[in-house]
């Protein structure tokens, strides 16, 4: 899989242009500002649909154009692909999608091109809210079975309803038929997250290891407050169904649901104790490395995948030794895209690399 | 400026646009083909206030009907033993189109949708529920849709006639979750049928 071509326009502070992507490494130079982490969100937003960047989709619409298009042609298993999203400001970013001149899904879309992206909010895995762990976990159990995706929209409906239902004051049977919906739903999606979770377990260990981890292997613990896994899926989704009836009298009084997987966490746990609690900067920054490393290894042994990798200011918050390690680590894995604005710093690990200069969102060679 | 649109043309578009799925060039499209051709415009003119005066729906089971009752419920030779419960008249369209179902129909008007603010007031669960204990109901058939809302009425519905001594199935689908019946080739839909399921 791989990034051939990607044209821009509208798109951020880039300049309109088209720019031709070699197979092996680049490396984004420029100076504050000048448009690197624009440019790796085009490349993100064309594979995922997503940046690695928090903020409004509204935000990826250069200041004063109408809308954004991203052009790409992608190769997998020998074909040429063309992909094109289009992005449309309004009071929310209406986006349409192509494949070739094909309009397709967000789901049949989100599979031709997935792209790896690594960046300084990775940090947020360490120190951030359940959210964005359970967002990680969610996206891993896509990649590994799309149905994912389905399963998550509806929980989300069935959960709007309940909650809906919850304002409106309904009776219990009312609210019991969306429980029912909610219980094998959650015990689907719980599943798949403790599926993801024990490959991820799996692999995390080889991933800190390549980055020179200096403390021992974290343990992913799955935090259900409710206390619903493990199980079979039936028995997951009766202790689920139970739960949900048993806190609908408090949860009447705040008209939402607060039992289920969209409240639950994947814990980081360092000797017993929670990992932010324990350790620094820089080593947050290793660890939600070595997190998303391992679940691209994961995809790479089950599904095959070998994602463009995006990596947004690699040297941010590493010393010289780690960033070694980290650049070392993505050596040799393909199509790889890293940013920095300082040339001296990653210039001794990235000698095979292509150079582009950016400056004002244009690049040249 | 002034606007060249006839009067007489502007309430067309209006009504055109409140249409499902017309928007404004689609009206202008719509209005434009039928003043071409008067004939077929007084036709269909003809033809809605045949459908907005004379179809009702089924005082037994709702589905449209040009009578008091429609002409399942008034057809001999069908079991009344077997009820098939769907959400709206199309679903019991397609189901019919498949001539497995030899049952009667219960058209529920919808779904359970509290972020619409329906609930079951507002379906025809307390119809079901009369039908069921007056008739010799043997089977109730629930043929929702296999959506979040369409799983979840079934599930209510089958609470609401527990007890009732009727036997209570879903439909099988061999169709993803999150889609419709009507989209369904018939191949499934008889298939569907032929393994529908016990529920609780
Ligand atoms: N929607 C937008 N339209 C135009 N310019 C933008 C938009 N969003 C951000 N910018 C500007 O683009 C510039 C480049 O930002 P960025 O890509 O983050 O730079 P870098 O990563 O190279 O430091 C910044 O000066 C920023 O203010
Ligand atoms: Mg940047
Ligand atoms: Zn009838």
């Amino acid at each position: 899989m791989g990034l051939r071509a990607l044209a821009v326009r509208g798109f951020r502070n880039l300049k309109e242009q088209e720019l031709t992507l070699p197979e092996t490494t680049v490396a984004i130079l420029g100076a504050n500002g000048a448009g690197k982490t624009s440019l790796l969100e085009a490349v993100a937003v064309v594979g995922n649909l997503a940046s690695f960047r928090p903020g409004s989709p509204l935000s990826w619409v250069q200041h004063g154009a109408a809308g954004f298009h991203l052009a790409a042609i992608v190769t997998r298993r020998e074909l040429d692909l063309r992909l094109l999203v289009v992005g449309r400001a309004g009071r929310r970013l209406h986006r349409q999608l192509f494949r070739g001149g094909r309009r397709l899904t967000a789901a049949e879309y989100l599979s031709l091109f997935p792209v790896a992206a690594f960046s300084p909010a990775d940090r947020m895995l360490i120190w951030g809210g359940p959210e964005e762990r359970r967002r990680f976990l969610d996206r891993l159990s896509f990649y590994l079975r799309p149905e994912t995706y389905l399963v998550l929209q509806s929980y989300r409906q069935a959960l709007r309803q309940r909650n809906a239902a919850l304002r409106r004051g309904a009776p219990d049977p009312e609210l019991e038929a969306f429980e029912q919906q909610l219980a094998v739903l959650g015990s689907r999606l719980l599943e798949l997250r403790l599926a993801a979770i024990a490959l991820l377990e799996h692999a995390l260990g080889d991933e800190l290891a390549a980055l020179a981890w200096p403390l021992s292997q974290p343990i992913l613990r799955y935090n259900d407050t409710d206390a619903v896994s493990p199980g079979s899926p039936a028995e997951m989704a009766g202790r689920l169904r139970l739960a949900l009836a048993r806190s609908r009298r408090k949860e009447r009084a705040r008209a939402h649901t607060l039992v289920g997987p969209h409240r639950h966490d994947l814990e980081l746990v360092l000797a017993g104790a929670p990992a932010r609690e324990v350790i620094s900067a820089g080593q947050g920054k290793l660890l939600a490395t070595a997190l998303k490393l391992a679940a691209m290894a994961v995809l790479g042994r089950i599904r095959h995948y070998m994602p463009l990798v995006v990596f947004d200011d690699v040297d941010a918050e590493l010393d010289g030794r780690a960033l070694a390690c980290v650049l070392h680590r993505l050596a040799g894995h393909g199509q790889v895209l890293v940013s920095s604005a300082h040339e001296a710093m990653i210039a001794p690990s990235l000698r095979d690399a292509v150079v582009w200069r950016i400056r004002d969102g244009l690049v040249s060679g | 400026m002034i606007d060249l649109r006839p009067a007489a043309v502007q309430v067309l578009l209006e009504e055109l646009e409140q249409l499902p799925g017309v928007g404004p060039r689609t009206a202008v499209r719509l209005a434009q083909h039928l003043l071409r051709q008067p004939a077929g415009a007084r036709r269909l003119a003809a033809a809605l206030v045949r459908a907005a005066d004379g179809v009702r729906p089924c005082a037994v089971c709702f589905l449209p009907a040009e009578e008091e009752t429609c002409s399942v419920c008034r057809a001999s030779g069908r079991n009344r033993g077997l009820l098939c419960v769907v959400e709206d008249p199309i679903n019991a369209w397609s189901i019919e189109a498949t001539g497995e179902f030899d049952g009667l129909y219960h058209v529920l008007l919808g779904t359970l949708d509290p972020l619409h603010g329906v609930g079951p007031e507002q379906l025809t669960v307390a119809a079901l529920v009369d039908r069921v204990r007056a008739e010799p109901v043997q089977e109730v058939i629930l043929a929702t849709n296999p959506t979040v809302e369409g799983e979840a009425t079934a599930h209510f519905v089958a609470g609401v006639l527990k007890g009732s001594g009727v036997r209570v199935s879903r439909i099988a689908f061999g169709l993803p979750a999150g889609g419709e019946i009507s989209f369904a080739d018939q191949v499934t839909l008889s298939r569907s049928l032929m393994g529908r399921q016990r529920m609780e």
